[in-house]
């Protein structure tokens, strides 16, 4: 008797506390927060100030703001100023920046400018092509540099118009057959037409430069950390919170210390998009399988040979979704650097927006969203295709089809240039001319479609003027009606009630969720998480933030499951969802800021309205994967157990994937964090987005505004460590992988 | 240590946990299994000890964990074993130095994958001749030297495709083409066939002795297939947790199973095709004088006809000299009456 009770071993209590389940453990996680709050409550003598409020303690934003301040002016150790350095690295950007938007749409005869002669760049490009991708890029870079240096003395200025968008549909071709030859011929013929040529090809330009820059630091240092285990232990953590930055963090220490235009955007773009390259390297690098490997070692391969030859080359898909997210990212934060005055598809976005200019903004909206599309499709057949054998029976014309189309494309081009100055060089639309030369009417009405104007540009505006004059007069009532009642019998209680919570409460819940899930050690980081948004000083700014966030996500929730159940149940549907899914995720999430104030103008019901766009996207994914991965013998172990469709997927399908799915609220979360301070542009709602955006016109400002973006981040990954942490353990019991 | 031996391993150990040389030493380097698990360690090899002989093929045979994939990779070094000496043709394989180890791989050894392993971004021909490119032999030698692995392994004209346009039977070929570019004298295969549907494990292993034949490599094959292993094998060992159970002909395995393990796996193979003459023979004197002769060699398959139609035991002759008899009775009890205790139930079915 004896020894069978001492061979069981006593249960902990974190173990006992671990087995509780449902509402019972609910309420015992819940249990130490009401006792605070009814203490708070109740007997407010019994509970200091401090423990709830820490308003006034204004230590860190105060430091931040001064320890910019000093970087910016004063000498570093006496001896050199950091602003002055960070000046001189955002100097070197100047040189491919101006090179690249000469080639696609300004011309001019700079090239060779500075010490360095044309001849040693064409080589210096071709050279890195060759490294990159073998002859092919080679000959590409070599082909770019070498018009430059060529046609600028003849004068012929930037590639033509016509010449782009045959390259554009030939890339597609090649990359995705005639469907994406269509896609990308059709959306660049829309830049060319509508009047954004101009701007859409300074935003390329720029990130045809930054994109490979950042490609290649992501890629650099994911190697170093596959490499060296310590760096691992420091970039890690690093990428983590630079991925929960906001977008504008990255942009104000740089008008800081870079200032005002492209290169200060461009730099900012290159920060941003370093992670997820980062990630994917090493995610790509782990990921050959240790058989490979070993045939590579087997092979005699030294370490550099293993390197070179067997482990980057095997891990090419996955660095070439990198390089794809990569492109995205750079082509988001490009057009987002507007706010510190980088040219572009954004400048004018911006501009129309604040000056309400909606019907000119859906313009330009228009071509973002295809731009992205665009870029993002090429990008993802490129990382899709695999190498494939070449029937050398065949001619030499037989086997490279595309690039001798892509020649004639060029030649055909060049020469209709030389023949037409349409060809060469589109002007801007709108600023050319007031003289319709044309117009398309809606039949049977006096409402302009697309307005022709003097040169090869039309615009759209009177359409999208129409469409904006039409909710307006329409909607306008309906809408105010929905909005004043969110506001006042929703929203603004929700905020009260989230501003009222003591920090002490909300820390104490939060540890406890961590104890939960991942013991003493994630309780006491999330504790710390949440202890530094109330040391901070901007507590009530995070709970206002949070709030907005938290009321987004419900709302997420509600319209993004059902859609997520709906599109899971046949494979049509979940293709179609799939795309449309795919298609709002590459667009900048600046662009969800357009219909929302065309709809409801300023304040928080806007703000909501863009966030639940932008984050429902991730709740109907993650549902839908959830879903579909339940194992199908599961389902029908159900359904011959007599479940009828509605019991297979609340007893069966739902519990399964509901790891998932919280997987999904998180994305939700990281998501809305994102967009709230973005939309804090749109005005009328308050919160850490304000403090961001407020650093932007002072630059006394700027240290708190990074403290503001910090603490996103710091939101961000608390929510994001319970939530791993839970779905890690739940689909370890599940047995899910 | 056998001097002439191609490979010879002698108490090899491989220990997964915390310090295991120290472990080891602690337990003066031949800690029981009990002892070894007790203290939480893996053990993956456990004192191994062999020799594998010029042109022999030997079969490393167990189940999932028995530590055959561990033992070979201790032989070839992509693992560093715990403990123990390992002899490679004649070189202190464990004390040569990163340098020394390329090139041995690089000209005395090739290895042949279960899943293959081949290079996803290079062509066949480029996957061939990857041992050739690292030493950097020049390209014109690498082409002709891809064009005849490909006639050897039976992929001509498929130089140019890449792995994934290859059926799986087709891709190990690649493998074994790769594994044998740089002429190697010791040829490790990984269960190379394990991943492949039957009727074409059958074809390649047809295949695997038909280049063994014209090649004659030293061997060392892995494979949790009892009847590939016997197929294949001139000698078989068997290990199990670790462990060297048994080593010896397929024909020794199932007359003197070491262990009821080793019997288990002898219970369902054919026992005609494995054992001979000389295993089931009895004395000279049973057989007339003129009775006609059997090889002592050949497996009792190819001469049951001959026994099992004659009234009298035959003589059985190895090299022109009788050393035994083979009377009908001893043929049917070695294949079907089996001399072990169990023989009467696995004879019914």
């Amino acid at each position: 008797m004896a020894a069978t009770v001492e061979s069981a071993a006593p249960e902990s209590l974190l173990e006992r506390f671990q087995r509780t389940k449902g509402w019972r453990m609910a309420l015992l996680l819940l249990s130490p927060y009401i006792v605070i709050q009814i203490i708070h409550q109740a007997a407010p003598g019994l509970f200091p100030d401090w423990l709830s409020k820490l308003g006034e303690f204004r230590f860190l934003p105060d430091w931040a703001n001064e320890a910019l301040l000093y970087l910016k002016d004063e000498e570093l150790l006496g001896l050199f100023n950091f602003k002055d350095v960070t000046r001189t690295v955002s100097g070197w950007l100047e040189y491919p920046l101006d090179l690249s938007e000469q080639l696609l749409i300004s011309g001019g005869d700079s090239f060779g400018w500075g010490p360095v002669p044309w001849i040693v760049i064409i080589g210096l490009l071709a050279g890195i092509g060759a490294l990159l991708g073998g002859w092919k890029l080679a000959a590409l870079a070599g082909a770019c540099s070498l018009y430059l240096a060529m046609f600028n003395t003849f004068g012929w200025g930037a590639v033509p118009w016509v010449v782009l968008v045959g390259l554009f549909a030939v890339a597609g071709a090649k990359l995705g057959g005639w469907r994406l030859a269509l896609l990308a011929g059709g959306c660049s013929l829309y830049l060319a037409v509508f009047g954004v040529w101009k701007d859409s090809m300074i935003t390329l330009s720029i990130v045809f430069v930054v994109a490979p820059l950042a490609a290649l630091i992501g890629w650099a240092s994911g190697l170093v950390a596959v490499k060296a285990r310590w760096f691992e232990a420091l970039l890690v953590p690093v990428l983590n919170v630079m991925q929960s930055m906001p977008h504008f963090s990255y942009l104000l220490p740089i008008s800081v210390f870079i200032g005002i235009g492209d290169e200060a955007g461009a730099i900012a773009t290159v920060l941003f998009a370093v992670p997820p390259m980062a990630r994917l390297t090493i995610l790509g690098l782990r990921s050959v399988s240790p058989e490979v490997r070993e045939a590579g070692l087997m092979s005699g391969c030294t370490k550099w040979q293993m390197l070179w030859r067997v482990e980057m080359p095997a891990s090419r898909p996955q660095l070439l979704v990198g390089i794809n997210q990569v492109l995205m990212q750079c082509f988001g934060m490009t057009v987002l650097a507007s706010f510190v005055g980088t040219r572009g598809l954004g400048l004018p976005l911006l501009n129309y927006l604040q000056s309400l200019r909606i019907g000119k903004a859906l313009e330009v909206g228009v071509a973002i969203v295809l731009m992205a599309i665009m870029l993002d499709r090429l990008g993802q057949a490129l990382g899709a295709r695999r190498p494939e054998h070449i029937d050398m029976t065949k001619s030499w014309t037989a086997r490279h089809p595309y690039w001798i189309g892509g020649s004639a494309v060029v030649a055909a081009g060049i020469v209709l240039a030389r023949l037409t100055e349409y060809a060469a060089l589109l002007p801007r639309g709108g600023i050319v001319s007031t003289d319709r030369l044309w117009e398309l009417r809606l039949p049977g009405t006096d409402i302009v479609l697309i307005d022709g104007r003097k040169g090869a540009t039309v615009s759209t505006e009177p359409f999208w003027e129409w469409m904006v004059d039409w909710v307006q007069l329409n909607l306008k009532s309906p809408l105010g009606h929905f909005r004043d009642f969110m506001i006042l019998e929703i929203l603004f209680p929700m905020r009260d009630a989230f501003q009222a919570l003591p920090w002490i409460g909300l820390l104490v819940l939060v540890a406890a969720v961590g104890w939960r899930f991942g013991g003493w050690r994630l309780a006491a980081i999330v504790a710390l998480f949440v202890a530094y948004l109330a040391f901070s000083g901007f507590w009530i700014e995070s709970m206002e933030t949070l709030y907005l966030v938290v009321a987004a996500l419900i709302v997420s929730v509600v319209i993004g499951v059902p859609i997520g159940i709906f599109a899971s149940t046949s494979d049509r549907r979940y293709a179609a969802v799939q795309v449309v899914l795919d298609t709002f995720q590459v667009l900048p999430s600046f662009i969800y800021l357009i219909p929302v104030v065309m709809l409801f103008r300023v304040g928080p019901v806007a703000a909501l309205t863009a966030i639940v766009i932008y984050a429902t996207v991730p709740a109907v994914r993650y549902t839908m994967l959830g879903l579909r991965n339940v194992p199908a013998d599961m389902i029908e172990a159900a359904e011959m157990s007599g479940c009828t469709r509605t019991q297979v997927l609340r007893k069966v399908k739902f519990p399964m994937a509901f790891p998932e799915i919280m997987l999904g609220m998180n994305q939700v979360l990281l998501f809305g964090l994102l967009l709230v301070i973005i939309s804090a542009f749109i005005g009328g709602i308050d919160g850490l987005g304000d403090d961001i955006l407020l650093a932007r016109t002072e630059q006394a400002l700027v240290g708190e505004g990074i403290v503001a973006g910090f603490n996103v981040a710091v939101i961000g990954l608390t929510a994001d460590q319970l939530i791993t942490n839970y779905a890690r353990e739940r689909k370890a019991q599940l047995g899910i992988d | 240590m056998n001097g002439d031996a191609m490979i010879s391993c002698r108490d090899v150990w491989k220990l997964y946990g915390p310090d295991p040389e120290k472990f080891l030493e602690r337990h003066g380097g031949e800690p029981s299994i009990g002892t070894v698990k007790d203290a939480g360690y893996i053990p993956a090899v456990v004192s191994a000890s062999l020799d594998v002989m010029p042109g022999e093929i030997l079969v490393l045979m167990g189940l999932s964990g028995s530590g055959k994939s561990t033992l070979v990779r201790c032989l070839s070094r992509l693992i560093e074993p715990t403990s123990g000496r390992v002899h490679f043709g004649g070189v202190d394989l464990l004390a040569a130095s990163g340098r020394e180890l390329i090139d041995i791989r690089r000209h005395r050894m090739g290895m042949v994958f279960q899943h293959f392993a081949l290079f996803p971004h290079r062509t066949v021909a480029e996957n061939i001749v990857f041992p050739l490119e690292v030493q950097g032999v020049d390209s014109a030698a690498r082409r002709a030297r891809a064009d005849e692995i490909l006639a050897l392994v039976g992929l001509e004209g498929r130089g140019g495709y890449y792995p994934r346009e290859l059926s799986g039977g087709q891709q190990q070929r690649v493998g074994i083409g790769r594994s044998l570019a740089v002429e190697p004298d010791v040829w490790f295969l990984d269960e190379p066939f394990s991943a492949l549907d039957p009727l074409i494990r059958r074809e390649m292993q047809d295949e695997f002795l038909r280049l063994q034949s014209v090649l004659h490599k030293t061997i060392v094959f892995i494979t949790h297939d009892f009847s590939e292993a016997i197929r294949l094998a001139d000698r078989i060992a068997i290990l199990y947790e670790g462990q060297i159970v048994q080593l010896g002909r397929a024909e020794d395995l199932v007359t003197q199973p070491a262990t009821d393990y080793v019997r288990n796996f002898a219970r369902d193979v054919q026992r005609d095709r494995i054992l001979t003459a000389r295993s089931v023979m009895g004395d000279v004197s049973d057989a007339p004088p003129d009775a006609e002769t059997v090889d002592a060699e050949s497996v009792l398959r190819e001469i049951a006809p001959a026994v099992l139609a004659s009234s009298h035991p035959l003589t059985v002759v190895d090299d022109g000299v009788a050393v035994g008899s083979l009377s009908r009775n001893a043929v049917i009890d070695a294949v079907w009456g089996g001399s072990e205790a169990e023989g009467t139930d696995s004879g019914a079915g």
